[in-house]
């Protein structure tokens, strides 16, 4: 059991006392919540473990490595940064399925732009970010924060 | 490919204006089976969305903004008709058609229709149940591919078996004892920070102490991104700056402090400070440069006028 597992759950813990004490009906809508996402993501959590597992024993390090590894081009690493720009997974699962990839040989640049790129762009609510916000707005943000969410990862590989 | 793509658009356009006709007629045979065909097709794209985005990803992009613009012209026609007809509420009669046309984008915008029509004092994740159960549905029998995917490649390669069970079974822990307290703190954001609490001091604030105040406020409430738009709209209408709502969206959409926390235990404390570190400071830049652009092809619009 790792610290920041403790942690977490102790932050719940204190955060659920508070709120019980303050308002005791809206902490109980707020588990009622919590519930509720819990039993929606429940599948994609087990989706995503059995992805992980299936990873790490089928596909060689080697190819991981020769795609998105430190020494891959930037085809790879573009091709990352899109993938991440177009699926519609969770961020909290995404992190699991990027620590994976870290292990079995993606380099710190590759998973950064994954993540990144896959929490700040959201293609699939791109729609809706048009009738919202305008167009203009909404192709400003998501390309520059496609930009953003590249240099961050190049700078996470110089730092890391 | 590309001229394909556009070829097969164009017919699904002509399919799907028909299917608009039928609808105005109120023919209801004819609505019935183009809706069950549009769904069929929604179906399929929706594979195709999950399976190979890779090389689809621009086609893509621009497929959904075609769709949007004819929607959106569609909307209009009916809604100028229903005008020129004069039966019954025409606000809502266009509602309705507007929810017809949202049906076929998805749940996505289905629950933000929905959590719309309920007023701003919901909680920032409602749902409703039957999209809940829809979407719940999908990701089972999605599941129950995977898993038997999984089950048949094991049978054919034991050796392998006793690897991928190990490191999915390690993986199941960490994620069973840490989900359900994210998921209360969630929870509990959700229905303790209300809407208009952010609207509220977001919108007067300035200068740096906006910024941080975007950051944190974006940080703070939990829900996927697409709660975030209405309000973000919201702020513009009260006249928040720009950069403070380009920063909120971006601080909304990746940092979280609980998924921070599940970052943290996953990949690590190195990882996961730095990209924090870098991920404010560029999101404030990102805000700035946006208001720029804006405040910069706005007056260019307004001089263009004047002239």
């Amino acid at each position: 059991m790792s610290a920041t597992i403790i942690l977490i759950n102790l932050a719940s813990l204190v955060c659920l006392v508070i709120a019980l004490i303050k308002d005791r009906r809206k902490a109980v809508k707020g588990l009622y919540v919590a519930a509720k996402t819990f039993i929606r993501i429940l599948p994609v959590v087990f989706i995503i473990i059995i992805l992980i597992g299936l990873l790490l024993g089928f596909v060689p390090k080697e190819l991981i490595a020769r795609i998105i590894g430190e020494q891959a081009g930037w085809d790879g690493l573009l091709g990352v940064a899109l993938l991440g720009a177009v699926l519609h997974i969770p961020s909290l699962i995404s992190y699991p399925l990027a620590g994976s990839l870290l292990q079995s040989g993606a380099s710190v640049t590759a998973v950064a732009a994954f993540i990144t790129t896959l929490t700040m762009i959201g293609m699939v609510t791109f729609p809706l970010e048009i009738k919202e916000l305008g167009k203009k707005m909404a192709f400003l943000r998501n390309g520059l924060s496609f930009i953003v969410a590249l240099l961050i990862a190049l700078l996470m590989g110089v730092i890391l | 490919m590309k001229k394909k793509l556009q070829e097969e658009e164009s017919r699904k356009g002509k399919l799907r204006g028909e299917k608009y006709k039928s609808e105005m007629c109120g023919k209801d045979e004819a609505r019935k089976q183009a809706l069950l065909q549009e769904k069929g097709r929604e179906g399929k794209r929706v594979e195709n969305f999950e399976e190979g985005l890779r090389q689809a990803g621009r086609e893509e992009k621009e497929k959904e903004e075609k769709k949007e613009k004819r929607k959106e012209k569609k909307l209009e026609n009916s809604t100028r008709n229903e005008t020129r007809i004069g039966k019954g509420s025409v606000k809502g009669k266009g509602n309705e058609n507007e929810s017809r046309n949202r049906q076929s984008h998805g749940k996505v915008r289905e629950e933000i229709r929905l959590r719309k029509n309920r007023g701003g004092n919901e909680p920032l994740k409602a749902k409703s149940p039957s999209s809940f159960r829809r979407s719940l549905l999908r990701d089972t029998l999605f599941l129950i591919i995977i898993l038997a995917a999984a089950l048949a490649l094991l049978t054919f390669y034991p050796e392998k078996r006793s690897l991928v069970t190990t490191v999915s079974w390690k993986f199941f822990v960490e994620l069973i004892l840490i989900l359900p307290a994210v998921m209360v703190l969630m929870g509990l954001f959700a229905v303790f920070v209300s809407r208009e609490m952010v609207v509220k001091y977001l919108g007067k604030s300035s200068g740096v102490k906006g910024f941080l105040l975007a950051i944190f406020l974006g940080a703070l409430p939990t829900g996927p991104l697409y709660v975030a738009f209405p309000l973000a709209a919201a702020l513009i209408k009260k006249g928040a700056r720009r950069a403070n709502i380009v920063i909120f969206l971006s601080a909304w959409a990746c940092i979280k402090i609980p998924q921070e926390m599940v970052e943290l235990q996953f990949l690590g404390l190195k990882f996961m400070a730095t990209r924090l570190a870098l991920i404010i400071i560029f999101v404030i830049l990102m805000g700035l440069t946006i208001e720029r652009i804006i405040d910069w092809t706005d007056r260019r619009q307004v001089e263009n006028k004047g002239t």
